[in-house]
């Protein structure tokens, strides 16, 4: 069924007052509006399958009715003379059918249109988000709050529960907080610089976007990863780190390295709908020795992303970040300039640091009243014009989704990886959206 | 369906298995009870082309002609120079921020009056030898129409009376400078840029009266600390 604008309610008045109509970005999304290109943002998305498929007006509705809970998401981005803001807009109107590869880049600048869009295909409902707006964590609980509604206004009793989002309730100012700002200290010494780490090569498409998702029973993934007293995350990012050093030709001339997203909320207290999250790059020297075994690579890495999700340093990363940012050379920089520097900086020197992103959102806990009309869970990571691949993980407490963007046609990293688990005895379900790879040409 | 080869279970839609491209076999799915969720059949779309190039011969050709037919009729090309700056300003000034980009009126108005001014200045010096003609008629007028277009728009749009109380102060400041200019100078006279100040200070009052809740809790947030 294609949505009628006509049956929409039209777009509300901005009431809520504790969210002023423009205001800055948070420390972790500074980066975001510098790195964009004409045609491409970093942009992620959350999806939902239903058992049924998606009524788009009562989906709408949903939508709308979170417009004054959660007023920092309805924004679009404005250039301002040293830096871009973000302005509130009036329009929630943003439920649109999918029609195109997931993740492409979304119209920034647009005055009627919000930086996130939610869309519907069958039983699918997806939200997808530019990452200035909101980190993964937060996006998590607005796109499970809106399916709550959703099934509250199909007519069926759904408790508000959890972190679930009540959007009857009135916006809390905590939630429009900078928590990088509140909880940064004065640090000194703190060095950023790593060693770059090996490239993915891939022959990208540009605007193409190949989704390859993995469903894998969590009860098998705990099994393997007990085998070795490490957590799952821990085991996939041994088997992840694995694919990409067998895709590599060899002898490998750099450490292989990826980078693993942290949400802060579990260290730090914040209720902050904003960013609030850093990444641990870890990973091993595929240069000491030409035949690492996945057991010498597992041992590699042992222990690696505990040390990476160590309050103190992440205290000491993301204080060193809003203490620069605070700099005023830095600050009354003309934004002109400052975008072209933190680009160059973003492509050259953080690119490099890592192969490719992995993404644990871990388990997406709903009621059981809800639960009951939802298949599963997905999350997509938008891949970057110079990273070539990204993962990104979720599960529903039975089943965990790995899903594989790309925006190349090769998958050979996805295929050892899924054939690796399944070899170690795991049950997997390969889905994809590419047709093209399904049928016989 | 599975593929044997990959050991992985398929959807009942799939043929070929998407991670080795191999024939899926028809056997019973390991994983029971599990549904494909469908995306969209797509149709590849390369990002549009950039049409900078084709703009930027259109505009060597209408410069080109600007020029020619300047210096058929005038024998000089000082004007033609002019008739070339002012045809991307036009684009970039005026239908860009609000047809392509969709601008709200004030900021729309603001850069717009900036560089109208810069140009009746120009115009200002280059017929009559000083600027008096400028600062005493041409921009007093345009400050006017636009504080007038700011009033109007706040008036029909209840979410530009905020953002306009920021416009008009800054159309106030910019009357203010130009009395003080008429007060030192003999060329410039003073009736306009008053009645620039008073249109200003009117439209302030009107938009303040209907939007001082919306202002003061915006102005009240902004600088919380």
């Amino acid at each position: 069924m294609k949505l009628k604008l006509t049956e929409v309610e039209n777009a509300k008045d901005i009431k809520a007052a504790s969210v002023p109509s423009r205001f800055q970005l948070d420390n972790a999304a500074t980066i975001y509006p510098a790195c964009r290109t004409r045609d491409w943002n970093n942009v992620y998305r959350f999806a939902i399958i239903f058992k049924e498929e998606i009524n788009p007006v009562l989906l709408q509705q949903a939508v709308d009715d979170f417009y004054n809970r959660l007023p920092t998401y309805f924004v679009r981005l404005r250039t301002g003379a040293f830096w871009y803001y973000f302005e509130r807009i009036r329009s929630s109107r943003v439920v649109v059918q999918e029609d195109y590869y997931p993740c492409r880049a979304v119209n920034l600048f647009d005055s009627e249109k919000p930086c996130f869009r939610v869309m519907y295909y069958k039983r699918r409902l997806s939200l997808e988000a530019f990452h200035g707006v909101a980190d993964g964590g937060a996006s998590l609980i607005f796109i499970k709050s809106i399916a709550a509604r959703y099934l509250q206004l199909l007519g069926y009793k759904i408790e508000i529960s959890g972190d679930l989002l009540n959007c009857e309730d009135s916006f809390k100012e905590s939630e429009f907080e900078d928590s990088f700002k509140r909880h940064a200290v004065k640090v000194k010494g703190v060095k950023r610089s790593e060693v770059s780490s090996y490239q993915y090569e891939a022959d990208p498409i540009p605007n193409y976007y190949k989704v390859i998702h993995g469903l894998i029973p969590v009860e098998d993934l705990k099994a393997l990863s007990k085998e070795y007293s490490i957590t799952i995350t821990e085991y996939l990012s041994a088997v992840l780190l694995y694919a990409f050093y067998l895709d590599a030709p060899k002898p490998c001339k750099k450490p292989i390295k990826i980078s693993i997203p942290i949400s802060l909320r579990n260290s730090f207290e914040s209720n902050s709908m904003r960013n609030f999250s850093l990444y641990t790059n870890i990973g091993f020297d595929a240069t000491k020795k030409n035949n690492y075994t996945f057991e010498e690579v597992l041992e590699e890495i042992r222990g690696k992303l505990r040390e990476g999700m160590d309050k103190e340093k992440l205290l000491k990363t993301f204080s060193k970040n809003v203490g620069d940012a605070g700099n005023p050379f830095v600050r009354f920089m003309p934004s002109g300039i400052k975008r072209q520097v933190l680009n160059l900086g973003f492509k050259k020197v953080g690119q490099n640091q890592f192969i490719a992103s992995m993404t644990n959102l871990g388990i997406a806990k709903m009621p059981d009243s809800a639960m009951e009309h939802i298949d599963r869970f997905e999350v997509l990571l938008g891949e970057t014009p110079v990273k070539h691949i990204a993962i990104a993980l979720i599960s529903d407490g039975k089943n965990m989704n790995i899903s594989f963007t790309s925006n190349a046609k090769r998958v050979d990293v996805q295929r050892f990886f899924f054939t690796f688990l399944s070899q170690k005895g795991a049950r997997v379900r390969i889905e994809c959206n590419d047709k093209e790879s399904w049928f016989k040409q | 369906m599975r593929c044997l080869k990959c050991n992985v279970d398929l959807g009942d839609e799939y043929q070929l298995c998407p991670l080795c491209g191999s024939q899926a076999a028809n056997e019973r799915a390991v994983i029971e009870g599990m549904r494909t969720a469908e995306y969209p059949d797509v149709e590849y779309r390369p990002y549009p082309k950039r049409k900078v190039l084709g703009f930027f011969i259109a505009y060597l050709l209408t410069c080109a002609a600007c020029m020619a037919a300047d210096y058929i009729n005038s024998g000089r090309l000082g004007i033609s120079v002019l008739t070339a700056f002012i045809l991307p300003c036009i684009w970039v000034l005026f239908i860009r921020p609000f047809v392509v980009k969709k601008e709200y009126i004030g900021s729309y108005i603001l850069q717009d009056v900036f560089f109208l001014a810069l140009l009746m200045l120009y115009i200002s010096k280059v017929g009559t030898g000083n600027f008096g003609s400028a600062l005493s008629h041409g921009i007093p007028i345009l400050l006017i129409v636009s504080e007038i277009a700011l009033l109007v728009s706040s008036l029909v749009e209840k979410y530009n009376r905020v953002i306009s109380i920021s416009y008009l102060l800054t159309g106030a400041a910019a009357d203010i400078i130009l009395i003080v200019i008429a007060l030192s100078s003999r060329n410039v006279t003073l009736v306009l840029p008053l009645a620039a100040l008073g249109t200003a200070l009117v439209s302030l009052a009107i938009i303040k009266g209907l939007a001082s809740k919306e202002f003061n809790e915006e102005i009240k947030a902004r600088f919380k600390p």
